[in-house]
């Protein structure tokens, strides 16, 4: 019995040593493992960091698609919250990654240089193509790397807006400037409602890269990531953002993140800025009273230059690197899906995100999509530069704009040559360290 | 003699086997454990500390990320990773006190058993088992400027808010309330226990004696508690120095990074740069054994 036991258990282990052992042989440069030879379905993961009431737009056009190419492609869609998002490509990529993910635009480059994800060259054209001319040409332009490849196609451009609540702002003219938008708000800050309250953490990210855009300034340089933003237009940017609330008293001040967001699906407040991807909970919030409109040329008083420019932001749809080649097929399929999100994407206006693609921009769909329109001219959007190290170049910039606005007598030169200094030390940290 | 000594040999051996059979099969029934504990103890540990001495491309680099971290000003991990130590510390300083004191001041209310103690005992108890993220929801909307609780009752009677979440010393204290509300039912429960099990004749005898109830309190309740306040004490400094959840949530490291601790940082590095991670792991890890060590050192002399 106990011998039986004994040959049994030294069986099973060998087996298992020697199917481990077939599994690694089998793990070479191969292609992947899809139905191409019997002609099945190809199955393509996809992972987003799309989230809230945009996924339910977003699932609907994955299912229409599904049905769509029922039998050919199958999408297999899987969403995080930002944070995860990103923390699982890096973790999973190349081993048991996605085929497919959309990334934000000032990640593509970064993502490219780390090899995370593989240019859409003209291997994946055989059949299907896809023109980047038939996209939002300041969105593709940030989307090339290496050797002149592209490595993603934008599904949307999300630019961040003005909100404002229309009981409140009544028959006033809508402004047309920094100062106009002040004189209104202080006209109407008052009781229980204030003009334009603003968070000191976010969207600070949003509302001082257009103000840095607005008064003519950038935020890196795209060859070394160096930062740039420490000029007389990121100080008058960021002098700008704090006078809102310590010059104009039209904020109050040391607002937490969504409290300015709150204060104004609450109905006290006339003005919000906001990211356009929040338009259907203030829909919600706000009814009827709801209004749009662009923050173009709003937060300067310049009238030249790139005065009118407002950031965004863009889902992209890229290929994660895999671990073995990619067939042919599948580079196929992938084309054929993101061409029909592209072609399909006035669709995803109505979850408040403005598509990339040319010609969806001028279906009925889109140009009766309501508020989408009042977003603003998609030529006047700028996304990030494209810089490989983006994130470090900039985006230390925004906690000592915080700073900023958290004081009404802050040193604004000495906090961003702080941020400066520690940018450069972040961008040698990502690349040497 | 020879035929005694086999027959001795022989006895020995198949004891030998008896007991290996023995031990063999209790060591079968732990194999699951020793599986589970090897998968997500042993390995991730190790694996960590070889971590910590490779660089971004898998090499070999000695000690240089350590070195890195505790003295080169090129990277940023150095300021990151001091900052993050420095704002460590406050917090265990200033939380651990305080979730000793609180608690136990609680337990021995409790203990005297007043009108409705049961209902307190559960009250008070209640918040350990919130999750970290309904908790902070709570808080933010009592600490918040403009739209929360606190600040509107000081709007309400005209007087000048307070910035909790965004200014310092505001900040830790928010921070320390929080954590103490969250996390003293465990302590309480704890202690409590101890103090039913001293025995009620002493305390009888020292007020036959005459002694007050101060008195009582700090010449037999606590010195009879050392024992659990060992426990609690180790087990809420390494609580302390594992404080993530609170300031990442309440006030996200801010103003100005001065609530950004340890694990922050090591969360921050995690995904980019590993090996940086498990380098700060270990350091904090060390820091804590120390510490540890040290504090169940000090305690036990002065039982002794």
């Amino acid at each position: 019995m106990k011998k039986k036991f004994l040959t049994g258990l030294i069986s099973v282990l060998l087996a298992g040593t020697m199917s481990l052992g077939f599994a690694a042989c089998g793990g070479g440069g191969g292609d992947d493992g899809d139905d191409s030879a019997s002609g099945g379905t190809v199955s393509l993961k996809l992972w987003t960091p799309i989230t809230g009431a945009d996924l339910t737009v977003f699932e609907r056009m994955i299912t229409k698609f599904n049905q769509e190419y029922e039998g050919q492609i199958h999408i297999d869609h899987h969403s995080d919250v930002r944070d995860t998002h990103y923390n699982n490509l890096k973790n999973n990529i190349p081993n048991n990654g996605p085929d497919l993910a959309i990334i934000h635009s000032q990640l593509v480059k970064n993502y490219a240089v780390n090899d995370y994800i593989v240019p859409i060259d003209e291997s994946f054209f055989t059949k299907e193509t896809i023109n980047p001319d038939d996209y939002q040409q300041n969105v593709m332009s940030t989307l090339i790397a290496g050797e002149n490849s592209y490595y993603g196609f934008p599904l949307d451009i999300h630019p961040i807006v003005l909100y404002y609540n229309k009981e409140i702002v009544g028959d006033n003219p809508l402004p047309t400037s920094y100062s106009e938008l002040m004189t209104l708000a202080q006209k109407l800050t008052g009781g229980d409602v204030w003009g334009l309250p603003i968070s000191t953490l976010w969207p600070t990210e949003f509302t001082y890269t257009t103000a840095l855009y607005q008064a003519g300034g950038e935020e890196i340089d795209t060859e070394t990531s160096q930062p740039k933003f420490n000029s007389e237009a990121g100080a008058e940017a960021a002098e700008n953002l704090r006078d809102i609330i310590y010059k104009y008293k039209v904020s109050p001040a040391n607002l937490q993140t969504d409290a300015d967001l709150q204060l104004f699906t609450s109905g006290k407040a006339a003005f919000h800025i906001q990211g356009c991807w929040q338009l259907l909970a203030l829909e919600d919030a706000l009814g009827d009273d709801l209004g749009v409109m662009s923050l173009s040329g709003l937060l300067t008083d310049k009238k030249d230059g790139n005065y009118r420019q407002v950031m965004a932001r863009s889902h992209v749809f890229t290929v994660a690197r895999q671990k073995r080649n990619i067939s042919q097929r599948k580079k196929e399929a992938m084309v054929t899906f993101i061409k029909w999100m592209g072609e399909n994407s006035a669709e995803w206006s109505n979850a408040g995100q403005i598509p990339a693609f040319n010609a969806a921009r001028e279906t009925d769909e889109f140009k009766n999509a309501p508020y989408v329109n009042d977003f603003g001219d998609p030529s006047v959007f700028r996304t990030a530069a494209s810089a490989a190290y983006f994130e470090s170049g900039y985006e230390t910039v925004f906690q000592y704009v915080t700073t900023i606005m958290t004081s009404a007598t802050s040193n604004i030169a000495e906090q961003l040559q702080k941020a400066e200094e520690e940018a450069k030390k972040a961008v040698n940290t990502e690349m040497n360290g | 003699m020879n035929e005694k000594n086999t027959d001795i040999s022989g006895k020995t051996v198949l004891r030998k086997l008896k007991l290996f059979k023995r031990q063999f099969y209790g060591f079968l029934f732990a194999v699951p454990f020793l599986v589970i504990f090897a998968v997500f103890f042993i390995y991730p540990f190790f694996n960590g500390i070889i971590q910590s001495f490779l660089n971004k491309r898998g090499e070999f680099v000695g000690f240089q990320n350590y070195k890195n971290i505790l003295f080169s000003q090129d990277f940023t991990y150095r300021a990151d990773f001091f900052r993050g130590l420095k704002n460590t510390l406050i917090f265990v300083v200033f939380s651990v006190p305080l979730l000793i004191v609180i608690p136990l001041f609680i337990a021995i209310l409790i203990d005297i058993q007043p009108k409705g103690y049961k209902f307190f005992r559960a009250l008070l108890f209640m918040p350990t088992v919130f999750s970290i993220s309904s908790v902070i929801l709570m808080w933010k909307r009592v600490l918040e400027v403009e739209t929360g609780f606190i600040n509107g009752v000081l709007k309400f009677l005209n007087l000048s808010q307070i910035n909790f979440l965004g200014s310092q010393p505001w900040a830790w204290i928010s921070l320390l309330l929080v954590t103490v509300w969250w996390t003293m039912g465990t302590n309480i429960v704890i202690l409590g226990a101890g103090l039913k099990n001293i025995d009620k004749s002493v305390y009888e005898a020292a007020s036959i004696d005459g002694a007050s109830y101060i008195r009582t309190v700090f010449s037999i309740t606590l010195p009879l508690l050392v024992g659990q306040l060992i426990v609690v004490l180790i087990m809420t400094l390494l609580a302390s120095f594992n404080v993530y959840g609170q300031p990442a949530l309440l006030t996200t490291g801010g103003p100005e990074r001065s609530t950004q601790v340890l694990l922050m940082v090591i969360l921050d590095n995690l995904y980019d740069r590993p090996y940086v991670a498990a380098a700060m792991s270990l350091m904090l890890g060390a820091v804590m054994i120390v510490i540890s060590v040290a504090q169940a050192a000090i305690m036990r002399r002065r039982r002794d």
